[in-house]
């Protein structure tokens, strides 16, 4: 089936402070409340990150920044316009490649352009139907809007782009990365060259996933008795799209230039914006195999996966580069993403290093999990080892291990006088008591114990 | 003049609480006339008067420009704690928590404020009948059957009763139509001089921030200290500039032909008795400076409108909607007047789809195109000069019956300086009665500096 799914996606720019005042997200002011007689502000810094973004990219960057008004009635524009940029956008005609099963896909960005976030509409928690909520605290965020041609063929491909368009903005640090500045995309989906049904404010790629793939059996179902969908704006509950505003609905919304703000010179903000920009991840990677002569691809992960600060400090305790660099990208990162956890938030570099040193890769790499979930030293770890080691008989060892079906089926075959098994067995003994035993008398126990 | 006042004030030959006492009085007793202002913040205005007394005893004043002096403020221009209505029923409870900071500069120079003047709603109109739901029209203090001009109406005729400065506000003529027709100074700065911070905006492109006096050079006197860019107003600029004197004056021979035959005169016979050149220019598309004028400005105007629909501000209670547009339109369709009413819908409509480039583009091109046009003939001639209005001010309920495209097409003598952005002062021939008329100045954007030096010589010889 023919499926064009085309994203426009919100990122929050990093700033400690909102795109028009100088108030720290989360607060609010006369300015970003919309109160009369104030007037915009633009924050510098958020220009320089956009522009950051736009390079990152691969776009052409506009040489003056201009603003547009967006007007239209909701509760959620204290001014009732929001301030944004539709003429002329900071950025456009750029591209991201990213992987998606396996091959290498490339989409067009048609545009970046800077905006401020609305409020927030709170339906919850109210006492009555006819009220609503308004959190102006997020209204006057300063927000990175990326806009995609129609080039993605599937939900899965779309979740992937976001996915791996947030690993790369989060390398560069120019996305924010707080929970509720997450990522709010508006999807065009059309199916077999028919009319473009946009589905607004899906928070998240697995949230888009899903509105893409209910999208897109509707519209097949639609298909499949003859009918056609319709253009329109759809919204997204979690499970189902439902009709927001038909086409005729559609709101006008009368843009015109922002007279409160002149246009803005970028050249000084450019050169600003690329003498601090992260080096880009190939360079950072390459660097990393040179210094370290470990894997390329390898490299490439840690710098994508923000642990090349990480894996170099960790570096400085333990020389075993290539062992320290694949333990980082299998099991500490699986470690990370199980606890959701960042690198920073966890152990040390050192006692990654401590660990890799004292103990066998096989232990380490169960060690590690108790070590990032609980934030637990090597020495803590080495500690309670020694304690439990001391606490058990061999009996309960062997308890322990006989748990294993692999264990059980070795000892089938022991009794049958397979010698190979035996040696099986010891091994998990061995591993399960921390080396308490010694393989002496391990045997001595088993040949008891197998009578 | 205020220097000598502000002189007498700091040595203590005048009582700067009994003054501003003498000025309340009188203001509350014009006010039963006159309808000049919208509030009179009296008890602010005698703590104000206690403070500086406070401060000239203590020897705190040495350095300060408007010491004691009384002030009369436009009712869109915010003041800490004192409430600014921009004439309009949906802004008719506010108090705003901060000043504009252009207030803040002459507060700090211990300016006292004593009142806020009325004004047409939002600033829209020329002769201030277009006042809010609930507002009443300002009248005229040379005679109360006519209007006082607009929009910055309370602002003239307190300043020409009380003889006290006022800060004002210009988008397309409202300091020098009212300045023309109540007989007082309106310095109407280059765009971008005042910050605007402050100023609850009508169109943000073409709103300036000005003052009104008695003199040229108290008008100056104020505006050197309101000038100059302000972090708090992206568009603000402490940009000046400065060019050689032609000793030529230009007549903008299509705003010209527009005036009274009467009016003509009156300006010509000034003209002669301040004896330089003068030559008359014709500039074409002066004439489309009006639509290009009103299509911005209600365009943005429409936009800078859209916060006032009942939620952060306008709210009111036993109002409901099925939704939030009906509920919207019910605040809206109670709270606003007839005329901001057309204005945000002829707005609304120009920016449309299918209409922007017809009328909102179309209007920007012709005002690029005459700023290029205007700047040309500055390379000759030190300033436009003209008639502030084209005709006396009217009878109250003649202005009321004035169609919109004649009341707007009234504004010849002030649009295109305003829709360009040019600094310009409207000086009054001095007459007796109603029929007042301001002898109007324009200089290049950013050339205040020749305005004023020109303006003082041409006040003195109309004298």
């Amino acid at each position: 089936m023919n499926v064009k799914i085309g994203l426009e996606t919100h990122v929050t720019l990093p700033t400690k402070t909102k795109l028009f005042c100088s108030c720290k997200k989360g607060e609010v002011c006369p300015i970003c409340m919309g109160f009369p007689g104030v007037k915009p502000r633009v924050n510098r810094k958020a220009v320089i990150l956009a522009i950051q973004i736009a390079k990152i990219l691969n776009c052409e960057i506009a040489n003056t920044l201009v603003f547009d008004r967006k007007s239209y009635f909701y509760p959620d524009l204290p001014k009732g316009f929001q301030i944004t940029q539709y003429h002329e956008p900071i950025a456009k005609n750029g591209f991201f490649e990213f992987n998606f099963k396996g091959e290498k896909r490339k989409v067009t960005i048609t545009r970046v352009n800077i905006e401020e976030d609305p409020a927030k509409i709170i339906h919850e928690n109210i006492a009555t139907e006819k009220s609503i909520l308004i959190d102006f605290s997020r209204s006057g965020n300063p927000l990175c809007e990326i806009v995609t041609a129609p080039e993605l063929k599937s939900p899965q491909e779309a979740k992937e782009y976001i996915l791996a368009l947030q690993e790369v903005l989060d390398y560069y640090e120019v996305m924010d990365t707080h929970e509720d500045a997450a990522f709010r995309s508006d999807a065009n989906v059309s199916i077999e060259n028919g009319e473009r049904v946009e589905i607004k404010n899906i928070t998240g790629a697995e949230e888009l996933e899903k509105a893409l793939d209910y999208e897109i059996k509707r519209q097949s179902f639609l298909l499949s008795l003859g009918k056609k969908a319709e253009r329109e704006t759809r919204g997204f509950d979690g499970k189902v799209t439902f009709t927001l505003r038909k086409k005729e609905e559609e709101e006008d919304y009368g843009y015109i230039q922002e007279p409160d703000i002149l246009p803005i010179s970028l050249e000084e903000l450019k050169e600003e914006a690329f003498r601090i920009m992260k080096r880009s991840i190939e360079e950072e990677a390459e660097r990393i195999t040179k210094t370290y002569r470990i894997n390329l691809q390898i490299a490439k992960i840690i710098v994508r996966k923000k642990l090349a600060e990480y894996f170099e400090e960790a570096a400085k305790y333990f020389n075993g580069y290539s062992i320290l660099s694949k333990f980082l990208v299998v099991d500490f990162l699986k470690c990370l993403n199980y606890s959701k956890k960042k690198a920073n938030e966890t152990i040390k570099p050192e006692e990654v290093a401590k660990l890799l040193k004292n103990t066998s890769i096989r232990e380490a790499k169960e060690l590690i999990k108790e070590m990032v979930k609980e934030n637990k030293t090597f020495e803590e770890i080495e500690n309670e080892r020694k304690q439990k080691i001391k606490q058990k008989t061999i009996e309960e060892v062997f308890e322990e291990i006989l748990k294993n079906e692999k264990v059980k089926e070795a000892i089938k075959q022991l009794r049958r006088g397979n010698k190979k098994a035996e040696n099986f067995i010891i091994g998990e003994m061995l591993k399960q008591s921390y080396y308490k035993f010694t393989v002496n008398q391990i045997r001595k126990f088993l040949v008891e114990e197998i009578k | 003049m205020l220097k000598e006042l502000v002189e007498k004030i700091k040595s203590e030959e005048i009582d700067v609480e009994e003054l501003v006492e003498k000025k309340i009085e009188e203001a509350k007793k014009i006010n039963e006339e006159l309808n000049c202002f919208i509030t009179i913040c009296e008890d602010y205005a005698r703590k104000r008067a206690k403070e500086v007394k406070q401060k000239i005893k203590k020897g705190e004043v040495a350095n300060l420009k408007l010491v004691g002096i009384p002030f009369t403020i436009k009712d869109n221009i915010l003041t800490k704690g004192i409430r600014t209505t921009a004439g309009s029923k949906i802004l008719s409870n506010y108090i705003p928590p901060f000043s504009a900071t252009a207030v803040e500069r002459i507060e700090k120079e211990g300016a006292i404020i004593i009142a806020k003047t009325s004004m047409d709603e939002f600033g829209f109109g020329s002769f201030n009948v277009d006042v809010g739901v609930g507002f009443k029209i300002p009248k005229n203090p040379n005679d109360s059957t006519r209007v006082c001009g607009g929009s910055s109406g309370g602002s003239a005729c307190a300043t020409k009763k009380l003889e006290i400065p006022s800060l004002a506000e210009s988008t397309g003529g409202s300091i020098s139509a009212p300045s023309s027709f109540c007989g007082v100074v309106g310095l109407t700065p280059s765009y971008g001089k005042v910050s605007r911070f402050g100023l609850i905006d009508y169109a943000s492109s073409l709103d300036k921030i000005g003052p009104m006096a008695l003199s040229v050079e108290d008008s100056f006197l104020v505006y050197d200290i309101i000038k100059g860019f302000d972090e708090n107003d992206e568009t603000s600029t402490s940009e000046e500039r400065s060019s050689e004197f032609k000793k030529k004056l230009a007549i903008p021979k299509e705003a010209f032909d527009s005036c009274e035959k009467e009016v003509k005169e009156k300006f010509i016979d000034s003209l002669k008795k301040i004896g330089w050149d003068y030559e008359e220019v014709s500039i074409p598309l002066l004439k489309f400076s009006i639509q290009s004028y009103y299509i911005i400005a209600m365009a943005e105007a429409s936009t800078n409108l859209a916060r006032y629909k009942g939620i952060a501000f306008g709210a009111q209670e036993n109002v409901e909607g099925k939704n939030f547009r009906e509920y919207f339109t019910k605040i809206r369709s109670a709270s606003l007047g007839f005329e901001a009413k057309r204005r945000i819908l002829l707005g609304s409509f120009v920016r449309s789809v299918g209409y922007k480039g017809q009328y909102y583009y179309k209007a920007l091109a012709i005002r690029k195109k005459l700023i290029e046009e205007i700047e040309k003939v500055f390379k000759n001639f030190d300033a436009f000069v003209l008639p502030a209005m084209p005709v006396f001010p009217p009878k109250i309920e003649e202005a009321i019956n004035l169609s919109p495209e004649k009341a707007y097409a009234l504004d010849i003598c002030t649009i295109p300086w305003n829709l360009c952005g040019l600094p310009h002062i409207s000086i009054p021939i001095k007459e007796k009665g109603y029929k007042q008329l301001g002898f109007e100045v324009v200089c290049n954007r950013f050339e205040e500096e020749k305005l004023k030096k020109l303006s003082v010589e041409f006040e003195n010889k109309l004298k």
